[in-house]
């Protein structure tokens, strides 16, 4: 049994944010639904769907209202039917740079799909140096989307940060 | 000869004397390198037996062997074509690039702060390519045109949005690129179809589509229809053009080509009986995240000034394994500057001049010949006639007799293709053959009219400005200046073994008789190069002890894909064909598994321990879930981490009993010469690089030469041999590439080296790199730790130095070490391969022990920078670290806000008073390039910006 939540999240802008909330919530086994994310006079305010499982609604809760320095607003939704979803897996490799994870958690939730998760790093890159970013996503999509238009709207993000981009449809 | 001569090579090769290798010793604790020996490599792997090579030979005696062998090759005038023409070197580009080691002993420029000039010569080279295909960028560079066009097959599938699994290859296309093409989409069950380039492409259902602009029997056709009609079943078209002829027709990115593919050797590169020669790839920008292969970018510096990189290596083997867009690691950038050059030293309008001058005389030998009653078959052409005779044989036996080679088509067609060396009287020779006199003083064009050339190229001012010798010398020297190469210092790069490239092993590779032979000439006039490669394969087996040799790989990696593809094969002939399965070690270099993906296996990744060996516990688990269909392991040994595994033995025995092979990669093989082979502790099949363990140069990032060795029962499936026919070449795997001996031309220079080495100057070479790499660990350890060693506390021939615990208490990154090591004048080990955070230091044994320690000593006193960061005497983001490196301007600025004095900024250590290296820009900004892609030469105002 899963319960859903939906949160507002306010802060000062800065890079790390998404990271931050996201590993909360997956510490607790939830799962990054939806959401929508804005940068409005260098605040950054999103607002989220997550699921969890009930025994860890409560511990949840209070861990993202621990967050220091964010503001995190909870309310529990009421039970959402879920179709049956097409899972995609994206994988995005790019020279890290500032911004990057905005750009394209911006762009994931602007192509009307949800985010079950969305996982970042960064590592030394072999022989040339530099610092890379590296994220997968996993993105549901409802049965009916269309699934080339996703991918070519993937890759319009990845050429516009010059990335190496690699996605999978579970079908 | 006497003795003392004889061995006189070694000491000038081995960079330390017996007192600095004594002093080395001493400072180990060990009393002789045989003890070090005993201490380093296990027993069990030490071979026992002596390498069946001779004692070492003086310089000039070795000389005047390879005199000897180079004598019976025979020169004759070569009319064949196919891809490769004789040319003019212009001297100016032989001497100040080819036989300068400020270009061909540089490294491949993944440090673009110490690769500004080479990178500026690359880029003229992708300008060049760019402006004459038609397209939007071009790549530097591809090893020969056939993998050239099996890459463009691979972009085409990426890429093109049909469902086929057909690729079509016009008949026309060279011989030996359909072959090569052929082998790779084997692989992959791309079905090929060859066929006429004029039929009706719409029920053909394709992917894609190769065509070869002009055809490779001479034929000039238009093939905007075919791009037409490929297009619309959502298939992309690759056009393999030849490049001088795009000086005067049409470019295939004006008919509506996709990708474009070619050879640039008839661009002052010379023939070297079929290479190293640059092939290019260009395409449309849509493609460029796809591309394979080094490409050259424009970023910007910490100065916010214009400075080159190697640019979108997202795609590329060494970060993204087996999902890169091709295994291509070494590339051909020395013969790409020398071809660009070429441009920049004849300029749009001399090259022109030279197309117009070989259309020219090819339409005068073709009007001659029609005049005398010959049939030409050709409607039009640009410089290849395809004749139909009535008695080849004896058409090609005049020729021969007359000193000249023609192409063999059949037995009733003959070709002739003319090139930049060829004059009237050769056309009279010619017409000759066939009892003509003479040939019309003019012939009207045979240029198809709609394809004759419109647009310009070749506009940029370095190709207009440099039309004198002076001005290019100097502008060379400019160049060469700006980068960090062997002639200046030491480049410990681990894994790359960059040893001394002897200026007598380079010599003889401008012989004549060496460079100027045709790679498909009669085998018999070629008998002084058949004695040096059956010589080389010897000796190559008899140091790593496997049965046959194959020189055609013109890579390591290309080496990697022919020993698979060899492995593959043999699974197959015993009905085993299931076995793709490739096990790989976390810890492999990233060609390993990009060429695995290549030849059509299954990566599945073995874990390493923490000591860096192979994890046995996690290859039995992979061997137990994998075994029934377990083609090969891939192994390098000793390991990327710089250890011999005392385990190799049983990890060989454990893949073998689980039905498979031993891939062992050479790539270390310098550790190992004359103490032990791979082809006794396990290994089936093995790559050797040429380019690290026997002395051919980088280049700058090639030539490469990967030939590989395979044990007896892998004899039959090594690579077949393209366009030549010889009864004893194998014939189950077809050619990986264009020439049937690779890069041959370049081959002399680890004959010189084996043979003026022999036996025990080999082993000692062994021996000291494995000293210098020791004592360079000891000294270093004092400060930083070193990851990885063997059962002694020892390390094989190279060493990681971890720097994350310094990044993680101070934010000092593997970057900032790299780049402050500029300021000292050096270029930076090997960055955070096979260790994200680590530096790899690989000495060879080249370097003397006060070189040694002038590396030790930039290491230790950037350590004592490090820690004036942790005592807070400069922060981390305004230390002498992060803004390295320090260029001239930044240093002699008049304003100097750093917490720290310009002294330590510019001449940290005393020795730099003397002799100062400049980084010509300060440090670049990766993601900038990235994500402003520009990849032609700027306009030089923007330097001056």
């Amino acid at each position: 049994m899963r319960n859903h939540l939906v949160l507002t999240v306010l802060c000062d802008d800065r890079s790390g944010i998404v990271d931050r909330l996201s590993d909360v919530i997956s510490q607790h086994h939830g799962l990054w639904v939806e959401s929508r994310m804005a940068s409005l006079a260098g605040k950054f305010a999103g607002l989220l769907h997550v699921n969890a499982p009930a025994a860890q609604i409560a511990a949840l809760t209070a861990a993202l209202q621990a967050l220091p320095d964010i503001t995190v607003h909870v309310e529990s939704a009421a039970n959402v039917a879920v179709a049956d979803a097409t899972t995609v897996s994206v994988e995005l490799l790019a020279q890290d740079d500032v911004g990057i994870v905005h750009q394209l958690s911006g762009a994931l939730m602007r192509l009307g799909v949800s985010v079950d998760a969305l996982e970042t790093e960064v590592e030394e890159a072999a022989m040339g140096g530099g610092v890379l970013f590296k994220a997968r996503a996993t993105l549901s999509m409802p049965p009916d989307g269309d699934l080339t238009a996703l991918s070519q709207r993937l890759h319009a993000v990845a050429d516009a940060l010059a990335a190496d981009i690699h996605i999978q449809a579970d079908l | 000869m006497n003795a003392r001569n004889d061995s006189e090579f070694i000491a000038r090769h081995i960079g330390p004397d017996a007192a600095e290798q004594a002093r080395m010793l001493a400072f180990l604790g060990v009393e002789s390198k045989r003890q070090l020996l005993d201490k380093v490599i296990p027993e069990a792997i030490r071979r026992t037996d002596r390498m069946a090579l001779g004692p070492g030979v003086a310089e000039h005696d070795a000389l005047a062997r390879l005199r000897a062998i180079a004598d019976r090759n025979v020169l004759y005038k070569s009319f064949i074509g196919m891809g490769f023409y004789g040319t003019h070197t212009p001297a100016a580009i032989q001497r100040n690039v080819l036989e300068n080691p400020g270009w061909y002993t540089a490294y491949t420029p993944y440090q673009a702060e110490i690769s500004q000039g080479r990178m500026e010569a690359i880029l003229n080279f992708q300008t060049m390519v760019a402006d004459l295909t038609g397209m939007a960028l071009a790549n530097a560079s591809l090893l020969d045109e056939a993998t050239a066009a099996a890459e463009a097959m691979m972009l085409a599938r990426r890429m093109a949005r049909s469902k086929s699994n057909r690729f079509f290859v016009a008949e026309d296309c060279h011989p030996q690129t359909i072959a090569v093409v052929r082998t790779r989409a084997r692989h992959f069950g791309f079905e090929i179809v060859v066929g006429d380039p004029t039929q009706d492409f719409a029920p053909l259902d394709v992917f894609g589509a190769l065509l070869q602009y002009p055809g490779s029997t001479g034929e000039v056709r238009d093939y905007a229809a075919a791009c037409e009609a490929v297009h619309a079943q959502r298939g992309l078209v690759a056009v393999a053009a030849d490049i001088l002829a795009l000086t005067v027709l049409t470019p295939p990115g004006e008919f509506g080509a996709d990708i474009v593919v070619g050879n640039t050797q008839r661009f002052g590169v010379p023939l070297g009986y079929g290479g190293p020669h640059a092939a290019y790839m260009a395409t449309r920008d849509a493609y460029k995240r796809s591309m394979p292969g080094r490409l050259i970018g424009v970023s910007v510096d910490s100065r916010g000034k214009p400075a080159l990189r190697l640019a979108l290596q997202t795609r590329e083997q060494h970060i993204r394994r087996e999902k890169a867009t091709s295994n291509i690691c070494t590339a051909q950038a020395l013969l790409a500057i020398m071809a660009g050059m070429y441009a920049v030293y004849h300029g749009p309008q001399g090259l022109q001049a030279i197309a117009q001058r070989v259309h020219g005389l090819t339409a005068r030998l073709a009007a001659g010949l029609r005049a005398g009653g010959v049939q030409v078959l050709n409607t039009h052409f640009f410089d290849t006639l395809h004749l139909r005779v009535a008695d080849a044989d004896a058409v090609h036996a005049a020729a021969r007799a007359a000193g000249m080679n023609l192409r063999e088509i059949d037995a009733h067609a003959v070709g002739i293709a003319l090139d930049e060396t060829t004059t009237a009287d050769d056309v009279a020779a010619l017409l000759g053959l066939f009892a003509i006199d003479a040939a019309p003083a003019e012939a009207a064009s045979a240029l198809p009219p709609g394809l004759v050339r419109r647009s310009e190229y070749l506009t940029h001012e370095v190709f207009h400005q440099l039309r004198s010798e002076t001005e290019l010398m100097r502008y060379l020297r400019k160049l060469s200046d700006k980068d960090l190469a062997l002639d200046r210092a030491m480049i410990p790069l681990g894994s790359c073994t960059m040893k001394l490239n002897a200026a007598v092993e380079l010599a003889p590779i401008s012989w004549p008789e060496f460079s100027n032979l045709h790679p498909y000439a009669p085998l018999d006039q070629a008998t002084g190069y058949r004695q040096l490669i059956e010589q080389l394969e010897a000796m190559l087996c008899a140091v790593t002890g496997y049965d046959a040799v194959s020189l055609q790989p013109n890579s390591g990696a290309q080496g990697e894909y022919a020993g698979l593809l060899a492995i593959k094969a043999y699974h197959e002939q015993r009905g085993q064909g299931h076995r793709r399965v490739c096990l790989i070690p976390a810890s492999a270099h990233g060609t390993n598994p990009a060429s695995a993906q290549m030849a059509g296996m299954q990566v599945v990744v073995v874990a390493t321990d923490h000591d860096g060996n192979i994890n046995i516990a996690d290859l039995r688990a992979k061997l137990d879930a994998h075994g029934d269909n377990l083609a090969a392991i891939m192994i390098t040994y000793p390991s990327t981490h710089g250890v011999f595994e005392a385990s190799v033995r049983e990890v060989c025995a454990l893949v073998h009993d689980h039905g498979g092979q031993v891939y062992i990669d050479g790539a270390n093989l310098n550790a190992m010469v004359g103490l032990c082979a791979p082809g006794h502790f396990g290994g089936d099949v093995s790559h050797l690089n040429l380019h690290k363990t026997f002395c051919i140069p980088h280049g700058g990032g090639g030539p490469g030469v990967g030939p590989i060795g395979v044990r007896e029962h892998l004899k039959p499936f090594l690579p077949g041999l393209p366009v030549i026919r010889k009864a004893d070449a194998p014939q189950v795997v077809g050619p990986v590439a264009a020439a049937p001996w690779g890069s041959a031309s370049i081959l002399p220079i680890s004959w010189m080296y084996i043979t003026m080495m022999g036996e025990m100057g080999l082993t000692d070479a062994t021996a000291v790199a494995i000293l210098n790499a020791n004592y360079m660990a000891k000294r270093l350890s004092a400060y930083y730790p070193i990851l990885y060693t063997g059962p002694n506390g020892m390390i094989a021939h190279e060493c990681i130095v971890d720097l994350r615990p310094i990044k993680d208490a101070l934010g000092v990154t593997v970057d900032d070490i790299a780049k402050r090591l500029i300021d000292y004048g050096f270029h930076a080990p090997t960055m955070s391969f096979p260790v994200a955070g680590t530096l790899m230091v690989e000495p060879t044994e080249s370097e003397s022990k006060a070189e040694l320690d002038r590396f030790c000593d930039a290491m230790i006193a950037i350590h004592a920078e490090i820690e004036q960061i942790r005592n807070g005497v400069y922060p981390v983001d305004d230390s002498p670290l992060r803004n390295a490196p320090h260029t001239a301007d930044m240093v002699s600025a008049d304003e100097w806000t750093h917490p720290y004095p310009r002294s330590l900024a510019a001449y940290p250590v005393q020795s730099l008073s003397d002799d100062k290296y400049w980084a010509p820009v300060g440090r670049v900004d990766n993601a900038h390039g990235d994500r402003h892609l520009v990849c032609s030469c700027p306009p030089l105002s923007a330097y001056q910006a």
